[in-house]
């Protein structure tokens, strides 16, 4: 036979075991609960730094560029429910460097950094050198099982984006017009649960934060831009993107005629929540809200062990961004510029009882982005348990809210 | 024949005397004469309303007489009769006098409802006439009863004295012989007459008290005996492997006793050569099964193409069943064939049950390897089906129902005039698991269980058959099958999924046989039909994001098989033959496609508006020719060189593109011949030594080899097979077969990231694949069989084998591959037991299946997605061990059979291990067990 297809019904049929197995019993951690150590989220501020175009030239044909040194503040938002003492390594790393996760870099066997010379060289050893630090598990703070401090400060200078660009074979730097991405990498071990015996796992994350040429930059000179508009076949905008109430966002969204300046992406701004009245997922208030909020930042409840608290998330004015992309028309092979409008990835966890979506967006949850927060019945009066609320703009924006019960 | 009243007679009025009494007791009483009463009036005729044919007599039937025999019968009040006479009879001979005895003796047993009557009287006046009806009277009527000669009289030959004579006796016994159930004629069947020595005591030893008269039964199941004498006699009626049957038969001068016999068969007969080796054997490896034989091995569900898994060479495949894994080959290196046509599945949702009827089937023939020329386009195994041959004379049918699917079967031959006989078959079969599967998951797994699914499936045969002239057979057969999965979750809070997989295909099979002299056959076969894959994925229709994938995978399929086979001399047969396949290839996609080059990975990809329609076609032709010899050099040796060419020609047609231009039209080719060689040595009786060499490859999937999209310069996956057995008998009933193999893979198409260079351009174009994939199997299978005994039959089967493959064009190790079991051990055993049961057990334990593990992961706070960072070294799962058990009983009727069963699945409840699934967190693993303790009943009835 000359065509075969052997092997789909197989996979069906497991499927369809496999489907039965795993939707009724099996008995994993749920995603949307925390309980071990967690990581939830990672802010940085800020969320996006431009660069110059000029750095698509090599270093030895572009005129100076005047960009001061950038200061990005890291927020681990990590939390175990258990307590104890726990150990952080935060470091960054390159676009692709090492697994995944980028734990395994080392910055002494990597032949780019090798090449490095002073200053550039120290300044990029201390953005890939781990930063260890201890810290704790507050039993008496809110949100319940937060992880403190987990913070840290790194200097983006023009040494550590040139290192960032990727390279040849060579080691030379072949600039792309697209951002570079390079992480921030979190690993955290509970001390405590260790020392007492408890089999512990290291828990990783990370978190890209986009360096982005800003094309449009009009202090760029004149004749750079309209060469480098003309290679890339795009028109560059003199006038900076509309705002909603110029034009609607579904008119806006679509193809666009030209790239128009802009500034770096900023996290989106959560002022709160309403206290919804119903306990039904389905009639939650639909819609970004905004306005004076039910319940603010780190507000603090008591209710009842067993209830159930229905909430949406408040936005402040202005935070859904707009902004462009460049994307490829894979039949025409012509690169385009497209009209975006930021869609808010609301992802929600808690450290008991159960939110009714792990995820909730305008497009993937009807236009409802609240949850209800069904908590569990057999809580102690006294006892605190929190609801996180982590927003994500897509762009690399974040923005952590919790909310935290006390049980009567 | 014919018997009916004629016009009734009233001959006689008993109560005329009584009225004419009357009328002169009055006319004393009344000076003027009243009016004369009017004769009694029939009201209404007797009417028969019980009685019986008379007997043909068998002297008039053996002269070929006929004629009409009129009776005048005498109707007493009550309906009885009360006399008979003969009025007319066909003549005055001895034989017209039994035509007319005979129609006198059923005359004699004739009920009637008796006739009634008007009679007439006079008022109280004297002179008014009154008349009184529904009297039951006597009456007479003549009777004519006609004998005619029908068919089966015709066909009692009528001979002279002299055809007697030499004969050995007139022929007085007669009949047929048919088995129970099926009703089937039964040839060779042994009757005997035990007649009774004249003067031998009856204390002597029996065998000298008797003697017997015997006769066979022909292909027909007639016979027929000569010479016995009068008297009660006990008649046998025996056969191997049915129970012996008795009648004791009355002979009577001048009648020949005619009979039918429904024999039933013995329960243990079922079994007999489980794993049968067909006529004289020129392949190696070849094991052919028949449907009857392997109805009944646990676990198949009475399935017998499933049988099939319980053979050496074929590895266990997951939970039901299904792939077919041959010598640690990918499945899809086999091929599946029914009638010798490509059929793209075997079975139902992996395995569930296989898409042909088993009542359809003739035999399956399972090549492990070392097939012959005939087939091609596969690399490791063969599995082909054959459909039931309609040598029907007369029409059977069949019904089941288990708690899985229910299908029917029937056949019937057809005469119109002077016509050839057109056989016709029809089966179908329709699942009904989605009724029951959700009603079971929420019985089990409660009724908010996240996943659903909903498989339904069916399946169709039609057959026409007939031979239209001497030596020639011509077939239709149309076939198809249609297997539809819904997996849809609920219950997921926001969004949900679900998944659609559908697949059919139907066939259109002409095959005209034609024996063009002795020794010379031909084989003609056209056929055509549709393959249809389409995979639908989405968000299951609620809130989210408009993003539905559909895939569709049309494949029209046309051929011509033409084979022609000549025996040139008793130790010389050469066969050759074409096997032409065209395939068209065409491959919809509708799916969204973002493309946001270099943008910020997202939770979930931006798609609305991003819908995209595109298509690839193209067809491939292949044009395969083979040639073969089976040479007998000396008795005991048979060799069969061949060897087989093929070139394959793909065209990929020009697609339009979204923006309104076309592809380009391409073309690839590809060509090969492949030398194959197998022999059997029967170096002494009851050893066999056998070998087979062969080289054997597989057509590259078109995507692979499209200049476009993959490497056009691809030659075709080779493997080169060498096989080498010997097969002993141990005992009269028991054999060992065990062969050694080994099969070198090369020229495996593998994923490739390196580039070429474009002539004339400083361009580099990637090449995608390449043949740099390399593999190899070496194994031993054993079969040691226990062929049929009164009360057991069985084998068990062990395979031992490693299959590795390199498939890595950065590494140069080989791996094993993810179908490597290095143990696999089937036994079988099937017995019967009192009251007609049948108690059948498959004990099976194989090596688990290689398996990775997750090392961890890592949480990409961007895209909220747990990242897997890594898996460890494959580690094997426990051993699978499994017993599965079968009990069933058939009910054999003189004119129809029925059969219950219940087959139990893994009878002591073991958790075999096929996989494993992780948390989100790729942390923590639960095994995914196989199937639990599951009891399956059916029931079928057949005619």
């Amino acid at each position: 036979m000359l065509h075969r297809r052997h092997g789909l019904p197989l996979l069906v049929g497991s499927i369809v075991v496999a489907g039965s197995v795993g939707a009724g019993c099996v008995d994993f951690d749920i995603e949307e609960q925390f309980i071990d150590t967690r990581i939830l989220a990672m802010r940085t501020e800020p969320a996006e730094i431009m660069f110059s175009p000029l750095f698509l030239l090599p270093a030895s044909q572009r005129p100076p560029i005047p960009i001061a040194p950038i200061d990005v503040d890291v927020e681990v938002y990590a939390f175990d429910r258990r307590g104890g003492d726990v150990t952080m390594r935060l470091q960054m790393c390159p676009e692709g460097a090492g697994d995944q996760s980028c734990r395994l870099y080392d910055k002494t066997f990597d032949e780019d950094f090798a090449r490095l010379v002073e200053p550039a060289k120290s300044e990029v050893a201390a953005l890939l050198s781990p930063v260890e630090t201890q810290a704790a598990v507050d039993d008496a703070q809110q949100p319940v099982g937060r992880i403190t401090p987990t913070t840290a400060t790194y200097t983006i200078t023009s040494g550590a984006i040139d290192f960032f660009q990727p390279k040849n074979s060579a080691g030379v730097n072949t600039p792309s017009i697209f951002p570079l991405l390079p992480r921030f990498a979190v690993e955290l071990e509970n001390t405590t649960q260790k020392e007492a015996g408890a089999e512990v796992f290291k828990e990783r994350a990370f978190k890209r934060l986009p360096l982005s040429i800003d094309l449009a930059d009009p202090a760029l000179p004149a004749s750079f831009r309209n060469t480098l508009a003309n290679n890339l076949g795009i028109t560059l905008c003199d006038a900076p993107l509309p705002g909603p109430d110029e034009v609607a966002d579904d008119v806006f969204e679509g193809p666009a005629t030209c790239l128009a300046p802009r500034g770096p992406n900023v996290n989106p701004a959560v002022i709160g929540f309403r206290l919804e009245s119903t306990t039904d997922e389905l009639k939650l208030t639909q819609g970004m809200l905004e306005g004076e909020p039910d319940l603010r930042f780190n507000g603090l409840m008591r209710v009842s062990p067993g209830a159930s608290i229905s909430v949406t998330p408040m936005w402040a004015p202005g935070a859904v961004e707009r902004y462009q992309v460049i994307s490829f028309d894979i039949d025409t092979s012509l690169i385009t510029v497209q009209n975006r409008v930021e869609d808010m990835a609301c992802n929600w966890y808690a450290s008991r009882g159960l939110p009714s979506a792990g995820l909730t967006s305008l497009e993937f949850t009807d236009e409802r982005l609240g949850v209800v927060w069904n908590l569990p019945p057999d809580a102690v009066s006294g006892e605190r348990d929190t609801l996180v609320l982590v927003v994500l703009d897509q762009r690399g924006g974040t923005t952590v809210v919790p909310i935290t019960v006390e049980y009567r | 024949m014919n018997r009916r009243p004629i016009v009734p007679l009233l001959l006689m009025l008993a109560a005329a005397g009584d009225a004419r009494a009357q009328l002169e007791q009055q006319q004393r009483v009344i000076d003027e004469p009243p009016p004369p009463l009017p004769a009694p009036r029939l009201e209404d005729p007797p009417e028969l309303v019980q009685g019986a044919d008379p007997v043909y007599p068998e002297a008039a039937r053996a002269v070929g007489r006929a004629g009409d025999v009129v009776l005048r019968i005498v109707i007493d009040g009550d309906g009885r009769v009360g006399r008979v006479d003969v009025v007319e009879k066909p003549g005055d001979d001895e034989i017209a006098n039994e035509l007319a005895y005979s129609a006198m003796g059923a005359a004699t047993n004739f009920v009637f409802l008796a006739a009634t009557f008007c009679t007439s009287k006079y008022g109280a006046d004297g002179y008014e006439i009154i008349e009184e009806c529904g009297q039951n009277k006597p009456v007479a009527i003549d009777y004519k009863t006609t004998f005619a000669l029908q068919e089966v009289v015709e066909q009692v030959a009528t001979e002279d004295a002299a055809v007697t004579a030499r004969e050995g006796g007139v022929l007085n016994f007669e009949g047929v012989v048919r088995e129970a159930g099926s009703k089937d004629a039964m040839a060779d069947v042994e009757v005997s007459v035990e007649v009774p020595k004249a003067g031998v005591p009856a204390d002597a030893p029996i065998d000298e008290r008797y003697e017997y008269i015997t006769a066979m039964t022909d292909d027909e199941g007639r016979f027929s005996l000569r010479g016995i004498p009068d008297g009660e006699h006990r008649v046998s009626y025996t056969l191997s492997n049915y129970e012996p049957s008795f009648s004791d038969e009355e002979f009577t001068p001048g009648d020949r006793t005619q009979v039918v016999i429904y024999l039933q068969p013995r329960q243990s007969n079922k079994f007999e050569t489980v794993i049968r080796r067909r006529r004289a054997q020129k392949d190696v490896a070849k094991i052919s099964l028949s449907r009857d034989e392997v109805k009944r091995v646990p676990g198949t569900f009475g399935d017998p193409i499933r049988v099939i898994e319980n053979l050496p060479g074929l590895a266990r495949a997951p939970f039901i069943g299904g792939a077919l894994i041959v010598r640690g080959a990918n499945p899809a290196d086999s091929g599946t064939y029914f009638d010798g046509v490509e059929i793209p599945i075997l079975y139902h949702f992996g395995g569930l049950t296989s898409v042909v009827n088993a009542e359809f089937l003739e035999d399956i023939a399972f090549f492990p390897g070392g097939f012959g020329a005939y087939y091609g386009r596969a690399t490791a195994g063969i599995v082909d089906v054959s459909s039931r041959k309609l040598k029907l004379r007369g029409c059977r049918g069949y019904a089941e129902a288990d708690l899985i699917d229910a299908g029917f079967f029937f056949a019937c031959p057809v005469k119109i005039g002077e016509l050839p006989t057109v056989t016709f078959a029809a089966a179908a079969r329709r699942s009904y698991i989605d009724a029951i599967l959700p009603v079971v998951l929420d019985t089990f797994l409660g009724t908010g269980q996240a996943i659903v699914a909903t498989p339904v499936y069916w399946d169709y045969q039609l057959k026409l058959e007939t031979s239209p002239l001497k030596d020639q057979n011509f077939s239709l057969f149309a076939f198809g099958s249609d297997d539809d999965l819904k997996v849809l979750s609920r219950n997921t809070g926001g969004g949900g999924f679900q998944i659609g997989y559908n697949t059919n295909f139907h066939r259109l099979v002409g095959r005209w046989t034609w024996d063009l002299a002795p020794g010379l056959k031909h084989m003609f076969q056209p056929y055509a039909g549709l393959t249809r894959v389409t995979i639908k994925a989405g968000n299951g229709g609620g809130p989210g994001p408009d993003a539905d994938v559909t895939i569709g995978i049309d494949t029209w399929n046309w051929g011509i098989r033409d084979e022609l086979q000549w025996t040139i001399t008793p130790n010389v047969l050469m066969r050759t033959g074409i096997d032409y396949l065209g395939q068209t290839f065409g491959t919809r996609f509708s799916i969204p496609l973002p493309l946001e080059i270099g943008s910020f990975p997202r939770v979930y990809p931006r798609v609305g508006g991003t819908q995209q329609d595109f298509e690839s076609n193209g067809m491939t032709n292949a044009v395969g020719a083979y040639i073969e010899a089976e040479l007998t050099p000396f008795e005991g040796l048979k060799i069969v060189p061949g060897a087989r060419l093929e070139s394959t020609l793909f065209t990929f047609l020009p697609n339009d593109l979204p923006d309104g231009t076309t592809s380009r039209a391409d073309e690839a080719s590809l060509f090969h011949i492949d030398p194959r060689l197998t022999a059997r040595w029967e170096v002494w009786p009851q050893t066999t030594l056998k070998g087979a060499a062969g080289v054997y490859r597989q057509t590259p999937e078109p995507q692979d080899i499209n200049p476009s999209s993959g490497n056009p310069n691809l030659l075709e996956p080779r493997a080169v097979q060498l096989i080498a057995g010997i097969e002993q008998g141990l005992t009269d009933k028991l054999n060992l077969d065990v062969q050694l193999y080994y099969t070198n893979r090369d020229l495996l198409v593998q994923s490739t990231d390196r580039v070429v260079s474009v002539a004339g351009s400083d361009q580099v174009d990637p090449v995608f694949f390449d043949n740099g994939g390399r593999g190899n199997t070496l194994g031993m299978e054993l079969l040691l069989r226990q062929e049929i005994t009164e009360y057991l039959y069985g084998w068990i089967a062990y395979t031992l084998s490693r299959t590795v493959v390199d498939l890595d064009e950065d590494d140069s190790s080989f791996s094993q591959t993810d179908f490597d079991q290095t143990h696999i051990l089937t036994v079988v055993a099937q017995t019967n037991l009192p009251y007609g049961f049948t108690l059948g057990a498959r004990f099976r334990v194989v090596s688990g299946n290689l398996q990775r593990f997750p090392l961890g992961s890592v949480h990409d706070l961007d895209t909220t997605n747990y990242r897997g960072v890594g898996q460890s070294t494959r580690e094997r799962l426990p051993f699978f061990h499994q017993l599965d058990v079968r009990l069933d009983r058939k009910w054999v009727f003189e004119q129809f059979s029925a059969t219950a069963y219940i087959d139990v699945l893994n009878v002591y409840n073991n958790t075999n291990i096929e996989g494993v699934i992780s948390d989100f967190r790729s942390r923590e693993v639960q095994a995914i067990p196989s199937l639990p303790f599951l009891p399956v009943f059916g029931m079928s009835a057949e005619f």
